[in-house]
């Protein structure tokens, strides 16, 4: 990882207890280059979700010693983060989809299904691809905010 | 009310270099009724929710259907987190039960707003409340003596 480029590669192997370092990662990243606390905790959280569906997708195809490694591609400048996750799992663009609102899923008390709306909910843009024989390429923008001008 | 009970804390030797999550649960009592607290700290997400749902479930399975659940540690929660929440939390009402939410962090809480589960699940500020909340919601029930399937 190095921060001082404009990108940034990160590859893991595809467990969930590395997720606790990709959000240390992307948080001080984001925090760096000057998103609010807020946003911060919105670029964590959906990053997180989008690894645990990669995650999933990984094993449900290679059982539970995946050799696939989760890849990260992180893009990233004053204004703006990019990430791009790849994984080689199976098209899960019906479910990204889905235009009901975040909140009235959480109010019909599923236990499970949130994670892409909440992505959809945390990110400026959210744009997906799946090739079939290669898998899926999520990728999440965030802009930052501008500061209101005082006069 | 009794004093709490000594914690019992589940270790967690998997992954352990960088988890950080430990799980204490706690009992008191109101009008002679068993009120579970559940103390997570750390961070609750796809790794770590399955040590909380086993902890859960087996409460619940003793038949303890009131629970406060302590936040003060908590760092960060994902959607797996929230899904054993939101699971427990369809559990105990189905028994005349409750779930509340106490000590959250401003991080949790502004998550929790923006999910919508604050409007779900009762919240607040410090345990002793949350106590005081099942208390009153008991008394009001005027069927303390019941079992929650019965009365609450």
């Amino acid at each position: 990882m190095e921060l001082s480029a404009k990108s940034v590669r990160v590859e893991l192997p595809a467990a969930t207890h590395y997720l606790v370092l990709v959000r240390q990662f992307i948080s001080s990243l984001a925090g760096h280059i000057g998103f609010s606390k807020a946003d911060v905790a919105k670029i964590e959280l959906a990053l997180d979700e989008a690894c645990s569906n990669s995650i999933r997708a990984i094993r449900k195809i290679e059982g539970e010693s995946p050799v696939t490694h989760l890849l990260l591609d992180v893009e990233y400048d004053c204004r703006s983060i990019a990430i791009t996750v790849y994984d080689n799992g199976r098209d899960f663009s019906r479910n990204l989809q889905s235009e009901t609102p975040l909140q009235d899923l959480i109010a019909s008390m599923k236990t499970s299904g949130y994670g892409l709306q909440i992505i959809k909910t945390c990110m400026d843009e959210v744009i997906y691809n799946h090739v079939p024989e290669r898998g899926n390429l999520l990728r999440l923008v965030k802009y930052i905010e501008p500061t209101p001008h005082t006069t | 009310m009794i004093p709490p009970d000594e914690n019992v804390t589940t270790p967690h030797s998997e992954d352990s270099m960088w988890k950080k999550f430990d799980i204490s649960t706690d009992s008191r009592e109101i009008g002679g009724k068993p009120i579970q607290i559940v103390r997570v700290d750390g961070y609750l997400d796809s790794s770590t929710f399955p040590h909380l749902q086993e902890r859960l479930s087996g409460l619940i399975g003793q038949k303890n259907y009131r629970f406060i659940v302590d936040l003060r540690h908590l760092n960060y929660i994902s959607s797996a987190g929230l899904g054993v929440l939101m699971g427990m939390l369809q559990e105990v009402r189905e028994h005349n039960g409750d779930l509340k939410i106490a000590n959250m962090s401003d991080k949790i809480r502004n998550l929790f707003d923006m999910l919508g589960f604050s409007r779900l699940v009762r919240i607040h500020g410090t345990i002793e409340e949350a106590l005081e909340a099942f208390g009153k919601e008991m008394s009001e029930s005027g069927k303390g003596g019941e079992s929650p399937e019965d009365s609450y």
